[in-house]
């Protein structure tokens, strides 16, 4: 592609899209403009990026609210879009749980999960329960109190406001609690992750009350079962919050990611375990979003992005071959 | 088949009644809004990956054209690293046609970009990016500034504009395109100036 080439498809998109904002736009203009595209697969992506620049220029005020209407989810409340994804969730073993999770529960029990399998729970006081894979948590709503066990695994509580009434996660020595907040707790070998999405917790060890931190929405620590804290680290080395929650929803979202770490991550959801045998790879990093249970897919792409082989031969496990 | 969640899920309501310029005046707010921002820390990154500006410039072309063929945008869920991943598979294929693997270019993504998406740092980043482009406006031909200015900021419409300075309104939608025209050039160049300075930092800090 020759420079002139490109700015020549520059200037026409630059015409169009001052056409487009005229006052006299027809349905010739619109047809002519069709064809103008289907000419060159360039002239789609010059016009929407001339396009675009124009619309950053001034808010269009106008323009944001059509484009709302457009598409009713770009920004819907954080609640929304749990219900949605969870409903468009795919797997049957999520959809069976949906179902289970209007079922009736006594507010002592005890819930678990099987490798894979991704839950979602109502608590009799209100508050709700995503329960990840391979886990388990024991429930018991006091009058004073409110209860979780985090026997194993990794749990995400969304907490109904009930100030009379704390609600207290244990995870091994590690204790966090929240008076109306959403935050996840996952334990860990020597500790727990705390990562919080709304309001405040306070988390600390066993034995060291004294030592209590605040934990605020966005932010993540571990807290070692010795008291020891360190902020901002989970595992996975997952950067935000957000992302780090991505398994609510049955995804695994990979930002800059090592591989070895992205493998953990999948390998905790799947029987099928992932093996890397290339040793060099396991510092790569890789990025996407990823179903929780598609880890040949997540293989395929490690192999097409640094040009290794995939052997899925073996239903036990997939295979990440060197170069 | 589903193996990425920056796949959309649904559809767009309502597409098919929408005409073509409706459909991509949406289109286009969604970049603006979405993928624009972005576009310093992907040319940035590419640079890092040893990406002539020819390339560069035509990579990012054929990102905004990928944009352009999506059926549906708004369920993308992570644009920023949908772009970011369309540009590095691209590149990566041009890499494979010229038998070229540079593997710490791939290795230093997460330091140039990812680990900090999206940080509150980027948002800040977009907004600066948008202040500059309204910046660029100042070097416009008088007119053409003023036409642009009268239509985005005082939110007249081209014929009401045409009507406000006694020109027709062709004249005002032709200043509108030559305007656009010349800050999308300079845009691409200010993106550029502020690459070679990245880079010549980064060979002084490898020399010393």
């Amino acid at each position: 592609m020759t420079r002139s080439r490109t700015q020549e498809i520059d200037e026409l998109a630059a015409h169009w899209v001052a056409r487009m904002d005229s006052d006299s736009w027809t349905d010739a203009d619109d047809a002519e403009l069709v064809r103008w595209c289907a000419l060159d697969a360039r002239h789609a992506g010059a016009l929407l990026q001339a396009q675009a620049l124009w619309s950053a220029l001034g808010d269009e005020p106008a323009a944001d609210e059509t484009a709302r209407d457009g598409a009713d989810d770009v920004q819907p409340p954080a609640r929304a879009i749990w219900t949605r994804r969870w409903m468009l969730g795919g797997s049957g073993a999520l959809a069976a749980s949906v179902a289970a999770a209007f079922l009736f529960r006594s507010p002592d029990t005890s819930y678990t999960t099987a490798v894979g399998e991704i839950r979602r729970v109502p608590l009799a006081d209100g508050s709700t329960a995503a329960i990840n894979t391979d886990s388990k948590i024991a429930v018991a709503l006091a009058e004073t109190r409110r209860s979780v066990t985090l026997e194993k695994g990794e749990a995400w509580f969304q907490v109904a406001k009930d100030a009379k009434r704390p609600f207290v996660v244990e995870a091994g020595n590690v204790l966090v609690r929240a008076v109306g907040t959403a935050f996840s707790v996952r334990r860990r070998e020597g500790g727990a992750d705390v990562i919080v999405t709304e309001g405040v917790v306070e988390a600390w060890a066993k034995g060291a009350d004294g030592q209590k931190i605040r934990i605020a929405a966005g932010e993540m620590a571990f807290i070692a079962d010795n008291a020891a804290i360190e902020r901002g680290a989970a595992a996975g080395g997952a950067p935000t919050a957000e992302r780090a929650l991505a398994w609510r929803s049955g995804k695994i979202d990979l930002a800059g990611t090592r591989v070895d770490a992205a493998i953990a991550e999948f390998n905790r959801y799947n029987d099928r375990q992932i093996i890397l045998r290339d040793p060099a790879l396991a510092a790569e990093r890789v990025d996407g979003v990823f179903r929780t249970d598609d880890p040949i897919g997540f293989a395929q792409v490690i192999a097409g992005s640094f040009d290794v082989g995939v052997d899925t031969s073996n239903p036990k496990e997939i295979r990440i071959t060197g170069q | 088949m589903h193996r990425t969640a920056w796949k959309w899920r649904g559809t767009e309501a309502g597409t098919a009644q929408l005409s073509n310029r409706e459909r991509q005046r949406r289109r286009a707010v969604w970049v603006a809004k979405n993928v624009i921002p972005h576009e310093p820390y992907v040319r940035q990154w590419l640079r890092g990956a040893r990406a002539s500006q020819e390339e560069i410039d035509e990579l990012i072309q054929e990102s905004y054209c990928r944009f352009a063929m999506l059926d549906a945008v708004e369920h993308i869920e992570r644009p920023d690293i949908y772009f970011f991943s369309i540009v590095r598979h691209q590149l990566g294929r041009l890499r494979k046609r010229a038998k070229i693997v540079p593997i710490d270019s791939v290795a230093a993504i997460s330091e140039t970009i990812l680990d900090e998406a999206p940080s509150p740092e980027r948002e800040v980043a977009g907004q600066l990016a948008f202040e500059r482009l309204k910046a660029l406006l100042d070097d416009l031909p008088e007119r053409c500034r003023r036409i642009i200015e009268m239509r985005k900021f005082d939110g007249l419409s081209q014929r009401e504009i045409a009507a406000a300075l006694g020109v027709t309104e062709s004249i005002v939608e032709n200043n509108i395109s030559t305007g656009l025209r010349q800050i999308r050039e300079t845009w691409q160049r200010h993106e550029k100036r502020a690459g070679d300075a990245l880079d010549r930092m980064g060979k002084g800090g490898r020399g010393v």
